[in-house]
């Protein structure tokens, strides 16, 4: 009963450092949505700061963000879905970096949530304009291109968006 | 992501493919200066395909939400990496052709989608819905197409489909793992009179000449 009022009462701050050398301070209850922290939280290796090697200042600042908004104590549902919404307009860069993080810290509703906005940017594309969009160089052999030109031929080629939105 | 010895083709091992990768990589440099003057000026073999580095697990996940469409007609065709990845059968578990336009010309033997693409494909379903544009010709060439392609295939919706009972016949020899058949408005198959049909399986329990 004791051990139960007091993890109320009593709030456990974590301290991660991005990359970039910079430290934020992040309640334990909010920070442990990342499974890579809650299970270093739980092997008691989070005394001291928290290094995150692979995510920089920016990307880390988003993905707090991600996590203060979803944790179980603020915001409601309809609050949580305009943030989602407002949050995958981020640049496909900044969505990418996200997306690494996700994988890496083990946010799980993060990760589904930035790969569908990474498909969604895919989808009704011309292969050109994915290119464009992603910052991918075609790479393929001439044999490769000869073998992309001789397959799939669509009855409707012509309704692909070669848009970069 | 993690390299599983069972998605590759029988008789081929990671060992080979490398080998045959650096090959390539060394033919095309060859070719690439040879051929300089004559290769189409946007085509450029870079050695870093991606502009952004990601795990390719993370791209498994990202393609794997694409539609089939969008799967074979784009970004099968962006870079080699994804190409690659589109081949792995765990992006062809289903195959929805439904509310597309377009339709891929399905049949054409060596032309087959998906078949052609992901060699070792093994769809659990395809769903396709197939608006009545093909010629008297062309009746077969969706079921026969699948037949050839599909050995492995579970479960196939064909709805208003022009088939007839020579298509029916071949999914049914070439399919032998399909469970579930969905042949609704394939109207080219004449069952109208057939009110009761036994499965081969069936019991036999009320026929009376059994001994």
């Amino acid at each position: 009963m004791a051990e139960a009022s007091s993890s109320i009462t009593e709030k456990f701050f974590l301290t991660l450092k991005s990359s970039d050398g910079d430290e934020f301070v992040l309640e334990e209850s909010i920070a442990i949505q990342s499974i890579t922290i809650k299970n270093m939280v739980e092997d008691g290796c989070s005394s001291s700061v928290i290094p995150l090697s692979k995510v920089d200042t920016e990307t880390l600042i988003k993905v707090i963000e991600y996590m203060k908004m979803h944790s179980s104590t603020s915001s409601n549902e309809e609050e949580i879905e305009n943030f989602d919404k407002k949050f995958v307009s981020n640049s496909i860069n900044t969505i990418l970096n996200i997306l690494e993080a996700a994988n890496f810290l083990d946010i799980n509703n993060l990760l589904e949530l930035c790969a569908e906005a990474v498909a969604n940017r895919i989808k009704n594309k011309t292969p050109e304009a994915v290119r464009k969009i992603f910052n991918i160089t075609s790479d393929f052999t001439p044999e490769e291109e000869a073998e992309i030109r001789n397959e799939t031929p669509w009855a409707f080629e012509g309704n692909l968006d070669h848009s970069l939105d | 992501m993690e390299v599983k010895g069972d998605l590759l083709p029988p008789g081929l091992n990671w060992e080979e493919i490398w080998t045959k990768i650096v090959e390539d990589l060394f033919e095309n440099l060859r070719l690439r200066d040879e051929k300089s003057a004559v290769v189409e000026p946007e085509l450029e073999y870079a050695t870093q395909s991606l502009g952004v580095y990601l795990p390719e697990d993370i791209w498994v996940n990202i393609l794997q939400r694409l539609s089939t469409i969008d799967k074979l007609r784009s970004a099968g065709k962006v870079c080699s990496v994804w190409r690659r990845l589109l081949r792995e059968p765990v992006m062809w578990d289903v195959i929805d052709l439904r509310d597309q336009k377009c339709i891929p010309v399905f049949a054409k033997k060596d032309n087959i989608v998906p078949g052609k693409f992901c060699k070792n494909v093994s769809p659990k379903n395809v769903f396709q819905y197939l608006d009545d544009f093909e010629t008297e010709e062309e009746k077969n060439e969706d079921a026969l197409a699948i037949a050839a392609h599909l050995p492995s295939l579970r479960q196939l919706q064909l709805i208003g489909n022009t088939l007839t009972a020579q298509g029916l016949e071949a999914i049914l020899e070439g399919c032998p793992n399909l469970k579930s058949l969905d042949l609704r408005r394939c109207l080219g198959i004449d069952l109208a009179q057939m009110v009761h049909f036994r499965h081969p399986n069936d019991s036999l329990i009320d026929f009376l000449f059994l001994v």
